[in-house]
């Protein structure tokens, strides 16, 4: 199956930007409740989020939404170039509306970027981008800020009250979706570890069991003598218990083969 | 070296390796420890006292992180080293293990190397 460049209707269908957006937030809802079952990464709900920004409200040129954590490290994501570069320049500014929705956790609505001046370097380099409103809306979950998400559009004076209000029910379901898929994705991690960690034990544990079976007085004998030969060999101890257990296996095979005709 | 300083110079290590008290202990755990994380962390304190076969486990965990984080910084060579591979050497090792020469084996191998040259050496 080949992805023919010429117009795939997949494609145009999918664009949010194109065809006439349905506002439907009820099915917007379910689809985030049903990411939360279907497992799926950050980066899945992050662009699941931006898009569905941009179809909810009207006239919309573009979406973003960032995530920042508690170390400030964020991730983000943005349905097309301009919306991810007038992002980019709130950060270089260290100004602009989602950083104070963020901070304020307050709604930021901008009517027109060439008149506005509360954040006046920022409004300027975006109003060259054909920026002209904006609206903004913080990510809260619980008493914690997780970051903001927005929407851009070319003309002024494009949002209301009732794109307000969309974008506060959407921020509010997007948040907690977000929320739960960062610490899903932190359990995910962490079990995987686990899982690591507890292999290696076992190796080690059964090849200390070698070791007392061959004259070892004590776990702690058997351990240091695995410690010491991962020492001299320059491996990990986990290593050097595996390579033990093979290396009986591999005598016991041995052992065993004459014995056929 | 007493068991004092001993704590003290695991938690420096642990510093060194970048390692929180969680990846520690993870590491330890990997490695038959059988302390929880507050034992672990009351011990680096020296809050509270930790068996010497699990004090073992836990040195042993800290210098393969030690390696690790020390390997991450290493430079290597245009060319690659000729010779025997550190597969034969461990072989070899592991032969010696199992030739019912474990007490042997550890006996030979005591006293453990001395550390890097130490600064607070007692007049």
């Amino acid at each position: 199956m080949t992805d023919s460049a010429a117009g795939s209707p997949a494609q145009a269908g999918t664009d949010p930007l194109t065809g006439p957006p349905p506002v439907d937030l009820g099915a917007a809802l379910n689809q985030m409740a049903g990411l939360v079952l279907s497992r799926e990464t950050v980066d899945t709900a992050l662009e699941l989020v931006t898009s569905l920004a941009a179809t909810a409200t009207a006239g919309t040129l573009g979406a973003a939404v960032t995530l920042i954590d508690e170390h400030g490290k964020r991730s983000k994501a943005a349905s097309n170039a301009a919306v991810e570069e007038a992002d980019a320049l709130q950060y270089q500014l260290d100004e602009g509306p989602c950083l104070t929705a963020w901070r304020t956790r307050e709604l930021v609505r901008i009517d027109d970027t060439t008149t506005d001046g509360r954040w006046r370097r920022w409004n300027d380099a975006v109003g060259q981008l054909g920026v002209r409103s904006v609206l903004s809306t913080p990510l809260v979950v619980g008493q914690e800020s997780i970051g903001a998400m927005k929407v851009y559009c070319e003309r002024p004076m494009n949002y209301g009250p009732h794109d307000e209000q969309i974008m506060r029910l959407l921020a509010g379901q997007a948040a907690i979706l977000l929320a739960n898929t960062q610490s899903l994705q932190e359990a995910r991690r962490l079990s995987r570890q686990l899982t690591e960690a507890l292999a290696s034990r076992d190796a080690i544990a059964r090849a200390t069991g070698v070791l007392l079976a061959r004259g070892a007085t004590s776990e702690q004998d058997a351990f240091v003598a695995l410690a010491s030969a991962a020492r001299q060999a320059e491996q990990p101890v986990q290593d050097v218990a595996r390579a033990l257990l093979a290396a009986v296996v591999e005598r016991n095979t041995h052992r065993a083969a004459p014995a056929r005709p | 070296m007493t068991s004092d300083e001993r704590h003290r110079r695991m938690d420096a290590a642990r510093v060194r390796a970048e390692l929180t008290m969680q990846e520690l202990w993870l590491r330890y755990v990997a490695l038959g420890g059988t302390g929880d994380a507050f034992d672990l962390d009351g011990y680096l304190q020296a809050l509270v006292p930790l068996e010497v076969f699990q004090q073992d486990v836990l040195a042993q965990a800290l210098n393969e992180a030690l390696e690790e984080s020390y390997l991450r910084y290493c430079i290597p060579l245009s060319t690659p080293p000729a010779g025997g591979t550190g597969d034969d050497r461990l072989r070899r090792l592991v032969d010696t293990l199992l030739e019912d020469q474990v007490a042997t084996f550890r006996d030979r191998l005591q006293p453990p190397t001395a550390d890097p040259p130490e600064a607070d050496a007692a007049p």
